[in-house]
């Protein structure tokens, strides 16, 4: 400290570092923390993790994803894309996704819709609709969903007709609108538009007219700007033409949905012509008549062409080609089961999830409504009557913006909501994401880590991807304070609204990390890196190995064995494994297991499933460390199974499979030889290889490349790159180059290239084989080379700022 | 004052005339609230449409024709059907056994009745009605699920421990308030012994050990400084104080668990009640209340590290709230069911499903805590936080002293409604097969005596909970009320 000088621009004097700066030097004091943190979590997750490798160890279990492509063999009742029970889990369960986004997006459409008008309806003057609509809302709000749902589930099924009311001549209940919606408790029936030749011309003229409306709405504007006026006035004379046209397309809507059969119902007279009754409807036409002349009133001239330019191109173009398009009307079957045919069916299930769903949202979102409404203050409507704007042009140019920004955050949350409350479906019996996946396929393969893995993937990538919608909204909508002025750049932080905060504690995050902060960052994230591998190697690679290695304690003797054998021994199995945790298996299970097992093989009429079926059940519960006169036995009949014509790659592989399993127990090198050369026979060339084969095939491999004379070489690639490894190796690069990042450059965080990393990745992943095996191939190395460029990229737009242009999103908003 | 001058300038107001008759009074009223215009006019003569299509329909159904003393669903059938045939048969002139009748059960009666009016009831109309006898009937199962009916006073005594604990954290004034704080922190614990009794797991006895420490803590530190100590002194000392209480309690609490059987404490005293007998709205109780109470340090901690500058602890928490607040409850409520287990190491008996729903909510709900207080949090002016750091105060003590106690009381309102949705929310435990009040619907929906009720269940249950959510909403409006002590 002697030689330094007081008052050079280096600033105070440095203190040599010691080790209690860690703890009392606020310089190093935080770094220092996290790193302990990071190891204390590490270590917590380190530890959760080998508990479930013990655990799943004990039960037998694996960590893969193989099963998604075995067939899932149940129905789902409700499918928006071919399905049927012999397609994979995995078809099931995007199924299952399928059916979730059509709740949801159906559901968000209707709980904005009344969310909306119940939000006016309770700002409106009228003090009935008013006080009926706070009921409304306070009754739904304070209701759990579920009751709700379950509720109009009930009024669905057991207060609406059954199909065959329908049928006959003296039928209970019809058809609502002239014969097209049937309203059932199993559901409704709608009609179905059909599109017939020449309908593509109808959507071409539709299309075509949505672009020429825009393109006039860019003239108008141009127009206005030059002019001062909206329209010229010769457009004027399109008001009453387009009055009249949507007066007589309401019209014709109510003759087609058939409003006179209603009226005649209820008593009103259809006029009579010469003795025959004309199906007018006279209420449709006095309603469509007075809607023509009010609009021919109201309308302005640019509105009217704009109503003009929609309609008459795709009413001209749809008569001229023959009526195309039109639709199919749902009926019910004249004999046999009653049920509706044809027309678009909406299930109990869904109708009923919806609607509860849409009710129950719609509530919240009226609350988002009134507040964002009245939240804009009552000086601005003044303002904008004083400016001489009429009321609706103060509703929609200045109230409505305003509002907007208030009403569109908590409202895209309601629809996050909605979209994870939709997982309710299970208990009204809609097969959603949460049925199907979570549902079905994890009872019937035991794969919970997996199933809820992905479901949670699944609704976690919807929420994010709503949220990140939000988000970039905010950005662009709200009101530009100091803080955004400075234009901070783009950054996946900004999803979660990290910057925002940060920036507001000054710039002091911003600044470059040297020194010993740096190094230590540099050393967090390096160890995460490398404990992160070491997590996922232990706990799933070591969970699929450790599986078959441990014997129950009642087989580990031959002892034991030979007194299990000479007792009962189905009894003294399942007493040794039924403990460990098979609560699936039972006793009858472990029996008839072995029955097949021992007896099946025996029987010349014996199919290869059958040994399939036999064997894997049997390896199931570790038969495999029974004796070696079974397994040999066993072993003979397999292999003698092997070469039958006809038999699957399948029923080889599951053979197979069942053999390399019991091979592990004792079998020798030559019997793996010979099994692999039936399968390399059997196999078709290329296949991909299931996760479970794969993981059997290697240590018999390895035996197999030691022993034999001259020993032979394995290609690595063939069983290195195991899907564990991937996710390892991706993990570990990952955290690598963020941390390297990090440290190294300011303005990067490490989120943000996290964030890039694992896009990248899972575009390999997507691109290469889903659920199996990297094996490097152009498409990968395409990927491999674009994630490359997209660091080289990154590099050089943290290093000299040659990046694009993404403070887009928080550019000031001008008039 | 001054003289009159000119003609035709007025010396005085003139007096207002009346409004219009059409603008003041019930007609006045009528017109600017109901018939406004044309469109509302319109909107209210349908409204009150639907209230007569809907209100005296849904009166009578309940009330007027409810049936509240029944065995069965023939009884509430039969009490619905008996006056129309008694008047149908006394209007053909058919004679009634009165003696006989007297003498027969409910079903009995409709039979007889039937019997005697022959085919020509096929047109009679019954009334609608509901059939409350189930909810007399079962009433108990829906409060207790299954109970045992002589231990329920456990769970009575439980609940009115739970309002006396919370009373003592929401109200000031309570009298022995320092005794009363010690109560409310032990509560847990002891509404835990009370209602499934039996043993302790040890891990459960880790949360007063903790709680203790706390208390031990802020009392030790007020002792010490009514001692004379200096602050700082006295902090330490409360530190040291509490810290060592802690790792001798645990040592103790490991030593006994290795010492007894499956690891369970203080294994005498109350009969134990598995939890398969805990259901009803005991359970929606323990749930929602447990996943609040141990959610709030939870979601303290995640918010302050949401709001943190480290960006390790930023990170952490910016991925547990927004993984948590992605996913839906009932997938947490799967993980409970299927995976936590899993995760228990390995060869330890199997964790408690209650207990296992209790941890996956609690985590569920701190991640919604931790938005709420983040939300009291960025309320605060900047300048409270420099104020804490101008002070010399530590992070900790300027967020104990300063900061955490204004930003709770701004989220007080929000906590509250957080409160009412995961309360709202524990209904989705039936998933995973408890039995919640919805559970039990299904379970009395089976018994032949109830097969067949529908909407009995449904309107008591719906009820309940909006009786309770609702009056918790008003109670938050009337705290945002009171507490609105800024200066605006």
């Amino acid at each position: 400290m002697a030689d330094a000088t007081i008052g050079t621009p280096g600033g105070p004097p440095k203190a040599a570092f010691r080790f209690d700066m860690l703890w009392n030097d606020s310089r190093y004091r935080s770094s220092f923390l996290q790193v302990v943190a990071l190891f204390v979590v590490l270590l917590v997750l380190l530890y959760l993790a080998n508990n479930v490798r013990v655990n799943l160890a004990a039960l037998g279990k694996d960590f893969s994803f193989g099963f998604m492509s075995t067939p899932a063999s149940y129905d789902i009742n409700q499918q928006p894309i071919d399905y049927s029970s012999r397609d994979s889990h995995a078809r099931a369960a995007v199924l299952g996704m399928l059916n979730t986004m059509l709740v949801a997006i159906l559901g968000c459409f209707l709980a904005t819709v009344i969310g909306v008008l119940a939000g006016v309806a309770r700002l409106s003057k009228n003090w009935l609709i008013r006080q009926l609509m706070t009921v409304y809302i306070e009754v739904v709000r304070n209701v759990p969903v579920l009751i709700q749902i379950l509720l109009i589930a009930a009024v669905i099924n057991e207060s609406l007709p059954q199909p065959k009311d329908f049928r006959g001549e003296d039928a209970v209940a019809a058809m609502i609108f002239s014969d097209s919606i049937a309203a059932t408790n199993r559901g409704l029936y709608l009609p179905r538009p059909v599109w017939g030749d020449g309908s593509l011309w109808v959507i071409v003229a539709f299309i075509l007219s949505i672009i020429a409306m825009v393109s006039f709405n860019r003239w108008r504007t141009n127009y206005q700007r030059r002019t001062g006026l909206e329209v010229p006035s010769t457009l004027d004379a399109a008001v009453w033409p387009a009055a009249v046209i949507t007066g007589l397309l309401v019209a014709y809507f109510f003759y087609r949905i058939g409003t006179w059969s209603i009226l005649a119902e209820w008593g009103f007279p259809n006029p009579v012509i010469g003795g025959e009754s004309l199906n007018i409807d006279l209420l449709g036409l006095i309603v469509a008549g007075g809607l023509a002349f009010m609009l021919g009133r109201s309308l302005t001239s640019s509105a009217a062409v704009l109503l003009l330019i929609l309609t008459i191109p795709v009413i001209l173009i749809h008569f001229l080609f023959g009526q195309p398009v039109s639709l199919d009307y749902a009926s019910v079957t004249e004999r046999g089961i009653a049920r509706f045919e044809g027309g678009l069916y909406l299930r109990d299930s869904y109708v009923a999830l919806t609607v509860a769903l849409s009710i129950y949202t719609g509530a919240f979102i009226a609350e988002n409504v009134r507040a964002g409404i009245q939240a804009v203050s009552k000086g601005q409507t003044e303002a904008a009557f004083a400016l001489g704007l009429q009321p609706g042009r103060t509703m929609s140019l200045v109230i409505l913006p305003q509002a907007l920004r208030i009403i569109i955050p908590p409202l895209i949350s309601q629809y996050l909501n909605l979209t994870k409350n939709s997982s309710l479906a299970l208990l009204v019996g809609y097969m959603d994401a949460t049925g199907t996946l979570m549902g079905i396929t994890l009872n019937q393969t035991g794969k919970e880590f997996e199933t809820l893995f992905l479901g949670m993937a699944f609704y976690l990538s919807v929420s994010l991807s709503i949220a990140a919608v939000m988000n970039l909204y905010n950005k662009n909508a709200q009101l530009v304070e100091r803080t955004s002025a400075t234009g901070i750049g783009f950054s996946f932080m900004n999803f979660f609204g990290g910057k925002w905060d940060n920036l507001k504690k000054g710039d002091a995050k911003m600044r470059p990390s040297y020194g010993i902060r740096g190094v230590l960052n540099l050393y967090v994230l390096f160890y995460g890196a490398i404990l992160v591998f070491l997590l996922n190697f232990i706990f799933i690679e070591r969970a699929v190995l450790d599986v078959h290695l441990d014997a129950p304690p009642a087989l580990q003797s031959t002892e034991a064995i030979q007194d299990a054998l000479s007792g009962d021994l189905p009894q003294a199995l399942a007493e040794a494994y039924l403990p460990g945790g098979f609560d699936r298996l039972k006793p009858e299970d472990v029996q008839k297991a072995i029955d097949t097992f021992t007896a099946r093989p025996r029987n010349a009429d014996a199919t290869v499933a059958d040994i399939e079926e036999a064997a894997i059940k049997s390896m199931k519960i570790k038969m495999s460390n029974a004796t070696e006169a079974q397994l040999g036995l066993a072993l003979e009949m397999i292999k003698g199974q092997l070469t039958i014509p006809g038999a699957t790659v399948v029923d080889t592989r599951g053979a197979v499979n069942a053999y390399f399993e019991a091979t592990r127990a004792g079998a020798t090198v030559a019997d793996i030889g010979e099994s692999l050369k039936v399968y390399l026979s059997v196999a078709p060339k290329g296949e991909v290889i299931d996760d479970h084969v794969k993981d059997l095939f290697r240590p018999a491999l390895l035996d197999l490349a030691q022993q034999s004379e001259p020993p032979f070489e394995i290609r690595p690639s063939y069983w290195h790159w195991t899907t564990t490894l991937q996710f390892a190796a991706l993990g570990m690069i990952l955290m690598a180059f963020a941390a390297l990042i990090t440290c190294l450059f300011k303005n990067a965080s490490f989120f943000d290239m996290a964030a890039i990393e694992l896009i990248v990745f899972l575009l390999a992943f997507l691109i290469g084989f889903p659920f199996g095996d990297l094996i490097p191939g152009v498409s990968a190395l395409l990927v491999l080379g674009v994630g490359l460029l997209i660091r080289i990229g990154i590099l050089a737009w943290t290093v000299v700022g040659a990046g694009p242009n993404l403070t887009f999103f928080n550019r000031e908003r001008r008039a | 004052m001054t003289e009159r001058t000119l003609a035709f300038v007025a010396d005085g107001q003139i007096p207002p005339s009346a409004p219009p008759a059409a603008t003041t009074g019930l007609l006045g009223w009528l017109r600017a609230n109901l018939f406004a215009g044309v469109f509302n006019s319109v909107l209210t003569i349908l409204s009150i449409l639907l209230i007569i299509y809907v209100v005296p329909a849904a009166f009578e159904w309940a009330l007027v024709n409810g049936v509240f003393n029944a065995e069965n669903i023939r009884e509430c059938r039969a009490v619905l059907a008996i006056p129309v045939l008694t008047e149908f048969a006394n209007t053909n002139g058919l004679t009634i056994d009165g003696s006989t009748m007297a003498t027969m059960g409910l079903v009995e009666q409709q039979k007889y009745l039937l019997g005697l009016v022959g085919d020509a009831t096929k047109g009679l109309k019954y009334p609608h009605g509901a059939c409350w006898a189930v909810i007399v009937d079962r009433f108990d199962q829906f409060i207790y699920g299954f109970y045992p009916e002589e231990l329920r006073w456990r769970p009575n005594v439980a609940f009115l421990l739970l309002l006396v604990a919370i009373a003592y954290v929401l109200f000031d004034k309570m009298p022995f308030r320092r005794y009363g704080m010690i109560f409310s922190f032990l509560y847990p614990i002891i509404g835990f012994y009370l209602i499934w009794g039996g043993g302790v797991d040890w891990f459960v006895a880790i949360i007063p050990g903790m709680m203790a420490a706390i208390i031990i803590y802020f009392l030790g530190e007020q002792t010490f400084k009514e001692f004379g100590f200096q602050p700082s002194q006295a902090m330490q000392a409360a530190q040291y104080g509490s810290g060592i209480f802690f790792l001798l309690y645990m040592a103790i609490v490991i030593f006994m668990a290795l010492f007894s059987e499956g690891g369970k404490l203080f294994t005498y005293g109350f009969e134990p009640v598995e939890s398969a007998k805990i259901g009803g709205f005991l359970l929606a109780m323990i749930v929602g209340v447990s996943g609040i109470v141990f959610s709030l340090p939870i979601g303290i901690l995640l918010a302050l590290g949401r709001r943190s500058n480290m960006p390790f602890f930023q990170g952490l928490s910016i991925v547990f709230i927004e993984f948590i607040r992605g996913v839906p409850l009932i997938t947490l409520l799967f993980v409970a069911n299927n995976v936590l287990n899993y995760f228990a190491p390995p060869g330890e008996s199997t964790m408690d499903l209650i207990l296992r729903v209790i941890i996956m909510v609690t985590l569920f709900s701190s991640a919604y805590m931790a938005e709420v207080v983040r939300g009291g949090l960025a309320a605060l002016p900047q300048g409270q936080y420099e104020a804490g750091d101008s002070l010399g105060l530590n992070y900790w003590q300027s967020m104990r002293l300063i900061i955490l106690p204004q930003a709770l009381k701004i989220s007080i309102p929000n906590i509250v409604s957080s409160f009412i949705g995961l309360f709202k929310d524990t209904t989705l435990v039936v998933v995973i097969g408890l039995m919640d009040p919805i559970g039990l619907i299904n379970n009395i929906r089976a018994h032949s005596d109830w097969n067949g009720l529908v909407w009995e269940f449904y309107v008591f249950v719906a009820l309940f909970f909006f009786i309770f959510c609702f009056g918790m909403s008003r109670y938050s409006m009337y705290l945002e009320r009171k507490l609105a002590t800024d200066h605006r």
